[in-house]
């Protein structure tokens, strides 16, 4: 190899950053782990050459030995950290959306399709997580980092290192993957509901919208509120069955951008957020006005998640 | 990262690295103060009850006395803080001390870094083979200690610490070529790049700068070897075997002594070889004396070492290591003959001493013609009368030499050689006193000669008019009946050593035999390990043919042999394995190969489930067994098995195929 190739292949900003972000798997190689010794490490090499010079000025051969053999460990060790991380594959799973001025989990998947078990890996400011991989197997890492702000946000850069198994050295790589979640504004602080709501009554009844009194069963569709379902039918083996309320009336609120008006943009989103939480706990049937997009009314999970993904890629 | 990380306290980590502290700490108990020894021990001891949750330690005010007290303690006992004794002292105690506040994984390592401290100064005092084989054992000990202290986050679990001993005995195995090379290559720059402090208390053995009865006596008993020689050519005869060393020459009616040594430059001896040279190396122990040995008489000083005026070999510098040098020795030869330098001060003596003896020289002289027969009438008169030759010799208190000659006439080789120096010295002939070694006994298993302590003589040199100074052994001319140990004369007489030998119980013989294997192996290590130099090293290279190497050309030699040995340990490190897979994989491979055997092939595009039922439909008979291993590798494969529940179903996996037969 020529030392202008071997120049060109050390990237100072490779070395700092780490590549651009790369799809799954994520494959830890020759390429992209780096290793330094630890301030451990440099103690360790002041501590040698401490005992070098003694050995030089009595002229101690088992102080060389001594001194040579620690030296030489400490290189084999180098190979050995090295080693832990070489060949791990990294997959990030699916990230649940956060709220902004949250915390992200980001579920990471590291497997070993090497021969030995990787120990004590360990991902750079996460420093209570201290992890094996067996070989051949995985293992689910989950990461804690800030929200971020609402959006799309990439997972961004992570560090995986070791110091295994003497801490002298530290070898570590920046990962990159092409993952991204998504973080929906931050709730805000008030939480009553809009006056703006309007109870639409109706003459037939609603048939089931409404949740004053129980009207009978129908088969669970998905989107149906958990609250909903017949449990006691569910133990009794009948299949998953929602009940089904009728009332004269129902209250269907619309959350809606334009009460808001007068406040900066992400304080109505953070208003309307909160409103669609509020909307959701009470098991109102609610509907999201946006400039760009209306939701028509509805409830459940699905829907109060639509909504908060609306809310999250408004703009 | 995980500097903020308190440790917790996994007892066994805890109880392995005390452990190897202890062995750290056990090869400087013989030389530490007793308290110092307590004290160290009891640290340890108070960490372990610590760790066991039992006692607290210390706080910081208490910490901060024990370290002021410990250094008033160290200075009290030594004077000072540098030097061997009390640096290793100081090292210690900093150790021990620091045990008190082991908090972090940090403070971890800097137990261990001090430990290695501490290990090294362990070899001021002793570099034997043993040594050696212990630094393996601790080294690999503190290793582990390192390995399994690196856990932060894991303080409940148990701590596999026999996996961590296995790993610190691959990191040593994996580590000690490139240790060689290091040794071997690595550029050895000779002397010391400081002054070394004066350890003038440290203990040692051997001869000492002057002689009072009963000195050398206490020697006898030591078996501790003094010196190790290889001959180049033939080895000299027994009563040829005449160790030069201190040379006394000054009396003070008890005591021969030896003054500061002048140093006279070698033309000015007037050495006149006669005949037969000898030329060995001697490996000498360290005595932290600055004399060497050599055979009576050595032909020109080693390097860096030179005569006094007595024609005594000195080192510059107390020899505080093993120290080997190169030797020619004429066994025949004249020294001053013609002219001795400082007469006076050979014939001096004190004005009233031994007068009875001085009465016995003067009628003994009055019968003598000439110096020489004098001598000879002196040592017929030791032949004559009943003297006795004993280890065990009465104690002399107002007149040694009086009191010797007349009364008690039991003695060993001191009495001998100081009685008739002093006899001499009456006659005005001038004389001295030497002392060395007499005898060295082969090692039958290897080519050198071994001189023990116990081998400690002293004779007499006296100057005669044309022949110069001539030496006179007294003790030699007590017959042999009158010679009470028989080990005293088979240094003497080689006849009676094989005889002696022969009729040992057997076994003592063979605890004689591993005795000289032991010691052809501790010379070995001497030669090539503790005596290794740049000389040495020269030698070696030329060996490998590299004539005259350069000192960056070692070097870049030097660079070369570790990148090969590291790149040879990487590639069996990165060794891609062709068996990369699980166990459970490849156990399952192991069914598909005997599957093959009969013929049926997994189609590479199957899944073990599909690959079962097709099979099992075509042999209804291997439904069963062929379904259990399928349904043992899937869940093995992709269940999220507990460890324990992991190790049981691959057992089961594994008996199952291995009865499995198509």
């Amino acid at each position: 190899m020529r030392a202008a190739s071997l120049i060109q292949r050390f990237n100072l900003s490779r070395f700092l950053q780490g590549d651009a972000p790369s799809p799954a798997p994520w494959t830890l190689n020759r390429r992209n782990v780096y290793i330094l010794p630890t301030r451990q490490g440099v103690f360790f090499a002041v501590t040698l050459a401490v005992i070098l010079i003694g050995a030089i000025n009595y002229n101690n051969s088992l102080g060389y030995f001594l001194t040579f053999l620690l030296g030489s460990i400490a290189l084999v060790a180098i190979l050995h950290t090295y080693r832990n991380l070489l060949q791990l594959q990294l997959r990030v799973a699916t990230i649940p959306p956060v709220f902004a001025g949250g915390e992200v989990s980001v579920p990471v998947i590291l497997a070993n399709p090497g021969p030995a078990t990787r120990y004590r890996l360990a991902f750079a400011d996460q420093p209570f997580m201290v992890f094996d991989v067996p070989p051949g197997r995985h293992t689910t890492v989950t990461l804690h980092k800030p929200a971020g702000a609402r959006g799309w946000q990439p997972v961004g850069r992570f560090i995986l290192a070791s110091t295994f198994p003497l801490g002298l050295f530290r070898a570590w790589s920046h990962v990159v993957p092409d993952a991204q979640y998504l973080v929906y504004p931050a709730p805000a602080a008030e939480e009553r509901l809009p006056q703006a709501s309007r109870y639409m009554a109706s003459l037939l009844g609603d048939q089931g919208l409404g949740s004053d009194d129980f009207a009978g069963l129908r088969g669970y569709r998905s989107g149906d509120s958990l609250k909903h379902i017949h449990w006691k039918a569910l133990a009794r083996e009948q299949g998953l069955l929602t009940k089904q309320f009728g009332g004269d009336r129902s209250e269907r609120l619309w959350l809606d951008w334009r009460t808001l008006e007068g406040l900066a943009v992400e304080v109505r989103l953070s208003q309307l957020c909160r409103w669609v939480l509020e909307a959701e706990r009470q098991d109102l049937e609610y509907g999201l006005w946006l400039p760009d997009r209306l939701l028509e009314p509805g409830r459940g999970p699905q829907h109060r998640q639509q909504c908060l993904e609306a809310l999250a890629l408004f703009g | 990262m995980f500097r903020s990380v308190r440790l917790p306290r996994p007892p066994l980590a805890n109880g392995l690295l005390l452990f190897s502290i202890l062995l750290v700490i056990l090869p400087h108990l013989s030389h530490l103060p007793l308290w110092l020894a307590l004290a160290t021990l009891l640290a340890i001891g108070w960490r372990l009850l610590h760790d066991a949750g039992w006692v607290p330690l210390p706080n910081r005010f208490v910490r901060t006395a024990l370290v002021v007290l410990a250094i008033l303690a160290l200075l009290a006992t030594y004077r000072t803080l540098v030097g061997r004794e009390a640096g290793s002292a100081l090292l210690l105690l900093m150790l021990a001390l620091k045990l008190f506040e082991m908090r972090s994984w940090r403070d971890v390592t800097v137990v261990i870094f001090l430990a290695f401290f501490v290990m090294v100064t362990a070899f001021l005092f002793s570099q034997s083979l043993l040594m050696g084989a212990y630094i393996l054992v601790v080294v690999t000990l503190l290793i582990a200690s390192l390995i399994s202290f690196q856990h932060p986050g894991r303080a409940f679990q148990r701590q596999p610490l026999l996996r961590d001993l296995r790993l610190a005995l691959r990191l040593l195995i994996q580590a000690l070529p490139v240790a060689l090379i290091l040794f071997v290559l690595f550029p050895r720059i000779p002397g010391p790049l400081w002054a070394l402090p004066e350890d003038t208390a440290s203990a040692q053995t051997g001869l000492s700068d002057e002689m009072e009865p009963g000195r050398i006596s206490r020697l006898a008993d030591s078996n501790a070897v003094a010196f190790r020689v290889q001959f180049d050519s033939t080895v000299p005869a027994a009563e040829q075997r005449y160790w030069r060393g201190p040379i006394l020459w000054q009396y003070n009616g008890r005591k021969w002594q030896t003054r500061p040594h002048q140093i006279r430059l070698p033309q000015q001896f007037d050495l006149d070889p006669l005949g037969q040279t000898v030329d060995y190396q001697v490996t000498l122990e360290p005595h932290n004396r600055q004399w060497l040995f050599a055979l009576d008489m050595p032909a020109t000083p080693p390097d860096k070492a030179q005569f006094n005026s007595e024609y005594q070999l000195l080192a510059r510098r107390p020899v505080n290591e093993v120290y080997r040098y190169t030797m020619r020795s004429h066994l025949d030869y004249q020294l001053d003959a013609t002219v001795l330098p400082e007469r006076s001060r050979y014939v001096a003596l004190p004005a009233t001493t031994s007068p009875r003896t001085r009465e016995l020289v003067a009628k003994l002289k009055a019968d003598a013609d000439s110096p020489g027969a004098l001598v000879k009438a002196v040592l017929d008169y030791f032949a004559q009368q009943p003297f006795y030759y004993t280890r065990e010799p009465p104690l002399l208190f107002d007149d040694p030499v009086d009191e010797f000659v007349f009364e008690t006439r039991r003695g060993y080789c001191e009495h001998y050689a100081s009685a008739f120096t002093v006899m001499m010295r009456q006659a005005d002939i001038p004389a001295r006193v030497v002392t060395g070694y007499y005898g060295g006994e082969m090692n039958p298993l290897a080519d050198y000669m071994i001189v023990r302590q116990s081998d400690a003589h002293a004779w007499s040199e006296v100057w005669l008019e044309g022949r110069g100074w001539v030496r006179i052994d007294p003790t030699g001319v007590i017959p042999a009946s009158r010679v009470e140990l028989s080990a005293d004369l088979a240094r003497r007489q080689p006849e009676v050593r094989s005889q002696l030998d022969a009729e040992r119980p057997w076994l003592q013989q063979s605890m004689r035999q591993a005795g000289f294997v032991w010691d052809a192996l501790n010379n070995r290590w001497q030669q090539w390990v503790i005596g290794y130099n740049s000389s040495r090293q020269n030698a070696l290279l030329k060996a490998l043919g590299l004539d005259n190497i350069s000192w960056h050309s070692l070097i870049a030699l030097l660079f070369i042999a570790l990148v090969v040995a590291l790149l040879i340990i990487a590639a069996l490190l990165f060794r891609p394995t062709p068996e990369s897979d699980d166990r459970a994989t490849r156990l399952y491979r192991r069914l598909l190969r005997k599957l093959a055997r009969r013929g049926w092939h997994k189609a590479p595009g199957e899944t073990p489930t599909r690959f079962c039922l097709r099979l099992s439909r075509r042999q209804p008979t291997l439904a069963g067994p062929l379904g259990r291993i399928t349904r043992y590798y899937l869940l093995l494969r992709y269940a999220p098995l507990s460890r324990d529940a992991y190790r049981q179903q691959l057992k089961t996996l594994r008996q199952s195929v291995r009865r499995f037969s198509p």
